[in-house]
């Protein structure tokens, strides 16, 4: 099978933004179910180098914004209402924005002591051990790269 | 004037939702909330592609696709280009942000005006990634190409029994029949079509049988003979004239001119003029003598010497990757032995080069793994990776064996 990868931003692909951080952030198990439109955590830029910081329940990260080395596509599967019942698995993936920047957080974070109120819903739990461990997997069939799991 | 004010509104962050841009062009002395999406989830349907900056006018312009079979690794292609597709994972949590006008999400904005006006900008994230997808140059998987063709060649019996054409149409496959099976790029499937002397016989793709091609060669030959023809001047329109009134398609005969000649620059006439090329039919012969059948060199080259049209000279130099030659006792003997014959992928290839022979020396191996084509690797390098190496003596000629 084919699957056409379409793209109809021409040469002006919007831009998408990353905001990466070492670990998983993990909410109170109360909220789990109700994540749609719950604050994570506060971006601040202090200064005006490219130096950031992400304040997320009472933890502070610093961080800085940085360029990728390759672009990211953000592609999104759309499927055709097809015309005849033969060929149901007409596909495609369109090209929905492009990432040359993230905001990359690599750093432990700090422990706020603070008499401000915080937002306690969230906490960042950090996988220590391994700094940055990446999984490498082959892609699989093109059905399975559309395959809503 | 006009600055303090900018400087007022900065320092408290002016209302309402945004997205990546108010991350990616976040002012000094300036903070954003960051939230999940009011439509916040998995968003399987949505994922991330690592791309060369080279290759990104190809995707904007939509010049690119994925192919494969449910059983297979998928790949994208380009217009000349195969590049496997692998998920590469990671740990750390991925943010994702799109930017606030994004159609797809675009109710948001009804979200955030509800909202009292002191509330400060808000990016949303839309999905946490998992992953992103990575792109590594790969050769075209064209054996399977040579599979799909080979399992129904054209032959004799279709010229006259039509009604059978019917129950092996199945079994026949059109351009974009190929492109859905084939795992290679336009450019590639076509140059992988060329190489298997394959031709476009009513809208499908075939290839020959060796017997079809054979016969039609040798009434070529034949009625080049009878009329005086040049066999470096042959005229298009006559040759196919002769050959159809011989009872082939017209498709056919000029195929044949293509497979066994080339074009010769037309010098204003009407019809083309074509040359056959000794290499290609010196070999024809050799390969028909051969088929199936194990000879002593001499008598090989007496009877081949004999086949071998006029005006033509053959050579044993010309069967380099095609004929193996060995020494039994005193007698060499030769047998057919055909690199076109032989897979593409690097490992099988020198897997089954060893089975025929245990030990090869360069000048004996190099026909038969020199259009090996693996990208970021040299034939050197892929020597290295296949085979060991022998020297039994400073000045002797290495000798390659199976690891």
């Amino acid at each position: 099978m084919e699957i056409r990868v379409k793209c109809s931003c021409g040469d002006m692909c919007p831009e998408w933004a990353i905001v990466e951080l070492q670990g998983v952030v993990e909410v109170q198990p109360q909220f789990q179910d109700r994540l749609q439109n719950l604050q994570i955590g506060h971006l601040c830029r202090p200064s005006s180098q490219e130096v950031y910081t992400f304040t997320v329940g009472y933890h502070e990260l610093t961080g800085t914004k940085v360029p990728l080395k390759k672009p990211l596509l953000v592609l999104k599967k759309v499927k055709h209402p097809s015309v005849d019942a033969a060929d149901s698995a007409r596909a495609e993936l369109e090209v929905i924005g492009i990432i040359r920047h993230k905001i990359l957080f690599k750093t432990r974070p700090m422990a706020l002591i603070s008499n401000i109120p915080i937002n306690l819903i969230m906490v960042i739990t950090l996988i220590v051990s391994e700094p940055q461990p990446t999984v490498k997997g082959r892609a699989g069939a093109p059905d399975s790269i559309l395959s809503t799991k | 004037m006009e600055q303090l004010i900018h400087k007022r509104e900065m320092e408290k962050p002016s209302s309402g939702c945004r997205g990546a841009e108010a991350v990616l062009n976040l002012q000094s002395n300036c903070s954003i909330s960051i939230a999940y999406h009011p439509h916040f989830g998995s968003h399987n349907d949505i994922m991330l592609l690592e791309i060369d900056e080279k290759l990104l006018p190809d995707i904007l312009h939509q010049r690119v696709a994925i192919r494969g079979q449910p059983d297979e690794d998928s790949v994208l292609c380009t217009q000349s280009k195969t590049y496997a597709l692998k998920f590469v994972g990671t740990s750390n949590s991925v943010f994702l942000i799109p930017p606030s006008n994004y159609s797809k999400f675009s109710d948001n904005t009804v979200d955030c005006d509800q909202k009292d006006e002191n509330q400060q900008a808000v990016a949303s994230v839309i999905k946490v990634a998992p992953g992103s997808m990575e792109l590594t140059e790969v050769a075209p998987r064209l054996d399977k190409l040579k599979l799909l063709l080979f399992e129904n060649p054209y032959r004799f019996e279709e010229d006259t029994e039509m009604e059978d054409l019917e129950a092996t149409n199945r079994r026949l496959y059109k351009w974009d029949d190929l492109v859905d099976r084939v795992q290679a790029s336009d450019d590639e499937l076509r140059s992988g079509l060329q190489a298997l002397s394959a031709v476009e016989i009513d809208g499908f793709w075939r290839v020959v049988d060796e017997k079809y091609m054979d016969m039609m060669l040798r009434m070529l030959l034949h009625s080049s003979v009878l009329n005086d023809w040049s066999l470096d001047a042959l005229n298009e329109d006559e040759v196919v004239n002769v050959l159809q009134s011989d009872g082939f398609p017209c498709k056919l005969a000029e195929h044949c001119l293509h497979v066994y000649g080339s074009k010769v620059n037309n010098d204003g006439g009407k019809s083309c003029m074509w040359r056959l090329n000794e290499r290609k039919v010196c070999v024809h012969f050799a390969r028909e003598i051969l088929r199936d059948r194990k000879m002593k060199m001499e008598s090989f080259m007496e009877e081949w010497m004999r086949k071998i049209p006029e005006g033509m000279q053959a050579s044993f130099d010309m069967l380099e990757g095609e004929v193996l030659t060995e020494k039994l006792g005193v007698s060499a003997w030769v047998h057919a032995f055909s690199v076109s014959s032989l897979p593409s992928s690097p490992g099988e290839r020198f897997s089954i080069l060893f089975k025929e022979r245990p030990k090869w020396d360069s000048k004996d191996l190099q026909p038969y793994i020199r259009d090996l084509k693996v990208p970021g690797l040299s034939l050197e390098g892929l020597l290295l990776k296949f085979t060991r190496r022998t020297q039994p003596t400073k000045d002797a000629e290495p000798v390659f064996s199976a690891r």
